[in-house]
């Protein structure tokens, strides 16, 4: 690991990524505790934080995640067609089309912000996902949106 | 449209005074020909003091918020655009239809003061539209100039010339149909920027952000009972101005109208600050367009677009 970013100044010695992770009460926070009980390793990088649905994620949950120090942030949920609440992930779905759209649009690093389906049956996949996304914030470095941090 | 302010007098005087409407919204003179203000007229002796010309940008169906306790009856002066911004209350069960009389305005296009003010700080006495062409007549000389260049952006890709439904029409109608297509040109460049410069780009622009509120009051789309920036719960979404509050604001505001929005750009023209707020706007427009087969022109819908799914919607998540 590079000790500072080309160009940037800021050191990233020490440094690892602080991901939010919003999953749904019913699939995916059941598929990392699946991972838990497996024994399937992953980075700690990520904090989860368990929703009802994926529906319940507010945008301005993921926004104020970065604005308050994440480096990234994954919205998990059941696969479409699984929702618990039936029709929930498919509201999800169309809300974070555009607000991922956004956030890109605002300048906020596309690969810093996900949402993926990952079921109660697919511990290695949650475990994959985190290991992914870890691995690719790690690459981009810090979110440095710290100017963002003038209130806490 | 100042040929129809007789007409106009007429109209008003005859509504209040058999009382088909208990008082009337429409413009009255300013400090300046650029700058009409709001009139809410509740005698016929009153329409000595009304107002009509090329500027009269704002959208007066707003104001049909104020009144929804009682039982008036409100008239209100409808140009194309703020029929769609009352199409959008009326569609969101915010204001019932029997409670508006609307007098309908067709419109060729409202001037930008903002632009008219670059060449005529003060002084301006009257536009005279000629063909294409528009001579802004003023104290120190006249100057003639294209048209499309003054008039506000929403004016260029205005579908609607003519009101949608009106009660009463204001003169004749006039040749429908847009100056210009909507290509979404500003919010492609945008998004052609690297990330990086994206992210100076709104930063300078949030930045500048007072949080008046003037966007969010003037708006059609904005008219929750209660907003979620009034009110003390919940905690974590401040009120104060600071970056991160000022960017939450615009951001909550964007998505809040996304598929809401009727594009008629009242934010951006009222903002003091001149924060570009329909470039967020329109980026989002142009998204549900190409995502859910939405466009623009179909706003408001019956059901809005992310109140809604098919089960065939692009999904990239995976």
């Amino acid at each position: 690991m590079s000790v500072e970013r080309a160009g940037t100044g800021v050191s990233t010695a020490g440094w690892e990524p602080k991901i939010i992770g919003f999953c749904c009460n019913w699939c995916s926070y059941a598929g990392a505790d699946l991972a838990g009980t497996s024994r399937i390793p992953y980075p700690c990088n990520i904090r989860i934080i368990r929703v009802p649905c994926s529906g319940r994620v507010n945008p301005q949950f993921v926004l104020r995640a970065f604005q308050r120090g994440a480096d990234g942030v994954l919205v998990a949920g059941c696969h479409p067609g699984d929702c618990h609440y039936s029709t929930g992930n498919y509201f999800t779905r169309r809300r974070f089309l555009l607000v991922k759209r956004l956030l890109e649009y605002l300048g906020i690093e596309p690969r810093r912000f996900q949402v993926r389906w990952i079921s109660g049956s697919e511990g290695q996949k949650f475990a994959d996902v985190v290991a992914e996304i870890t691995e690719q914030v790690k690459a981009l470095g810090p979110a440095k949106m710290d100017k963002m941090r003038d209130v806490m | 449209m100042k040929e129809k302010l007789s007409e106009l007098k007429e109209t008003v005087a005859r509504l209040l005074k058999d009382r088909t409407v208990d008082f009337f919204i429409a413009y009255q003179a300013g400090h300046s020909q650029v700058e009409p203000i709001p009139f809410f007229l509740t005698t016929a002796e009153h329409v000595e003091n009304l107002f009509l010309n090329n500027f009269c940008a704002h959208n007066l169906s707003k104001y049909l918020l104020d009144y929804l306790a009682g039982d008036e009856v409100v008239g209100v002066l409808a140009k194309g655009c703020d029929l769609r911004a009352l199409k959008r209350l009326l569609t969101d069960h915010r204001v019932e239809r029997g409670r508006v009389f609307v007098v309908g305005l067709p419109c060729i296009g409202i001037y930008d003061r903002k632009k008219v003010q670059e060449v005529y700080p003060a002084g301006l006495v009257e536009v005279v539209e000629e063909g294409e062409e528009v001579i802004l007549r003023g104290e120190t000389g006249d100057k003639r100039v294209p048209r499309k260049e003054y008039l506000l952006p929403r004016c260029l890709t205005c579908p609607d010339h003519n009101p949608e439904f009106y009660d009463l029409l204001l003169g004749e109608k006039v040749a429908n149909g847009p100056l210009a297509e909507e290509d979404y040109s500003d919010v492609r460049a945008l998004e052609e920027w690297a990330p990086g410069e994206r992210r100076r780009y709104w930063t300078r622009q949030f930045e500048r952000c007072l949080r008046c509120y003037a966007c969010r009051n003037v708006c059609p789309a904005c008219n929750c009972r209660v907003c979620c920036f009034d009110v003390a719960e919940p905690r974590w979404l401040g009120k104060g101005t600071s970056l991160d509050e000022q960017e939450m604001f615009h951001f909550t505001r964007a998505m809040h109208v996304a598929g809401r929005c009727t594009g008629c750009g009242e934010c951006e023209r009222v903002c003091p600050v001149n924060i570009p707020l329909m470039k967020l706007n329109k980026k989002l427009a142009k998204d549900i367009g190409a995502l859910f087969h939405v466009p623009q022109a179909e706003i408001p819908t019956e059901v809005e677009p992310l109140g809604q799914f098919r089960l065939g919607d692009p999904d990239e998540f995976n």
